[in-house]
């Protein structure tokens, strides 16, 4: 089991630049988790003591708001770490974690990532290149959402996450929605659109396969 | 320059050798008022940090209209560190007060975080806090007018304080709002005893009740 997890570490920024020895040990003081789809991972508020990455499945960081709304705000896909701001703030956790699918995540303690950036100056700029990159993401997403039309919104968002999980996308309409800033009815409408432009095909009602390129050129046309 | 800069919490545990670099290579510039620090698409050839004074990052919506994404204070010193990744500015950043900011050639910067990993892990906490202040911020951004202006008087009071040198304008850019809609909501707000406003600057006065609009 520990030779797989190490295995697994070895995939993941910024773990892929750890010597082997150092690697063993990051697998032997991690764990894993398995999560039923719809189970919580961890709540928004609470503190926070682990650093997680998917290993398997799919985690979205959701964070509710008055009058019971929920905000998507960002879907973890395998390989992907997430949530280390507390690791380095020691504060609590910004959102809450939710299982979107059967998955397994492993958990690092906070204390070792944070020993991890002060011992190895590659490990550190390799996070730091990954949080630059995550953060010129959401900076392109940036304020301008706001002011650009729905089928501007839920075309980005399907480029977006065609970047995570290839050209089939699967999530829901109503996940689609959330991630875009509209309702769901509007994003059955706007993917209904795109279908019968042959820019996307649906694979049912659970997931979505795109033309990236198309779907690229067609939102530079917007 | 030394003092102000080599005195803040980033830069302080840095050796004097680095800190006589930081003199020679660093800049200190002063911006008025709607000075450009850099523009967006720009060649990233430095990181910023701002010593007094705030700083809005801007982006083009698709209809030409400017867009805050982000407001940059002392508080929040470093400004394009998400350059170093791509090598270009991703938004404008304008000085939307008096500001007095140094810059650090890159090639240094980037040095420092190779070289330090304490400074390395702290330029790294303030990336992840950005990534999670603008996704809380765009959460809101198809909530409720009131509850969007609230969010920001919220956060820039976290800044500011009580007394916020702000004009109705900038609020609306930062709440993702018409200017029209800004003056009515934070209109309706004065009238309910909130605050007051004059030109270019609101007062908070009832911080409490901003933050049952946004559910706090």
């Amino acid at each position: 089991m520990k030779n797989e997890r190490e295995r697994f570490l070895r995939t993941v920024v910024p773990f892929d630049t750890l010597p082997p020895e150092e690697m063993g040990r990051v697998a032997e003081l991690s764990f894993e988790k398995d999560f039923q789809k719809g189970e919580t991972v961890f709540l928004e508020g609470t503190a926070s003591h682990t650093v997680w990455i998917v290993k398997k499945g799919r985690v979205h960081l959701e964070n509710f708001h008055p009058g019971g709304k929920v905000s998507t705000n960002c879907v973890m896909a395998e390989g992907e770490l997430f949530c280390c701001l507390p690791a380095l703030d020691r504060k609590s956790y910004p959102a809450t974690a939710v299982a979107k699918t059967e998955s397994k995540v492993v958990g690092i303690p906070s204390q070792l990532f944070s020993e991890l950036m002060a011992k190895y100056p590659s490990f550190s700029q390799r996070a730091l290149s990954f949080f630059c990159s995550r953060l010129r993401e959401v900076e392109a997403r940036g304020g301008c959402q706001t002011y650009e039309s729905a089928e501007r919104r839920v075309v980005s968002t399907l480029l977006m996450l065609e970047k995570k999980f290839g050209r089939e996308i699967p999530l829901t309409r109503e996940e689609i929605a959330e991630l875009s800033g509209v309702t769901v009815e509007t994003a059955i409408r706007m993917t209904s659109l795109l279908k019968k432009k042959r820019l996307i095909a649906s694979e049912g009602k659970k997931s979505l396969k795109v033309d990236t390129e198309k779907l690229s050129a067609y939102l530079n046309s917007l | 320059m030394g003092n102000e800069l080599l005195q803040s919490e980033l830069f302080r545990n840095l050796s004097e050798e680095e800190h006589l670099l930081l003199r020679q290579e660093g800049s200190l510039l002063e911006f008025q008022k709607k000075g450009v620090l850099f523009k967006e698409r720009e060649p990233a050839e430095a990181v910023w940090f701002i010593l007094s004074g705030w700083v809005r990052l801007v982006r083009q919506s698709p209809q030409g209209r400017p867009v805050t994404i982000f407001v940059m204070t002392p508080k929040e010193p470093i400004c394009g560190v998400s350059a170093l990744v791509l090598g270009t500015y991703t938004a404008t950043a304008i000085a939307a007060t008096k500001v007095k900011v140094v810059r650090i050639p890159r090639d240094l910067f980037l040095n420092l975080l190779e070289k330090y990993p304490s400074f390395s892990k702290r330029v790294i906490e303030i990336c992840c806090k950005r990534i999670q202040e603008m996704i809380l911020s765009y959460a809101t951004a198809y909530d409720r007018v009131d509850r969007r202006i609230a969010h920001v008087l919220l956060r820039l009071s976290d800044d500011f304080g009580n007394i916020l040198p702000f004009t109705h304008r900038e609020i609306s850019e930062m709440g993702g709002t018409a200017l029209e809609t800004s003056i009515r909501v934070l209109s309706k707000m004065k009238r309910k005893g909130w605050l007051t406003v004059k030109r270019g600057e609101i007062s908070i006065l009832k911080r409490a009740e901003l933050k049952k609009v946004v559910g706090l």
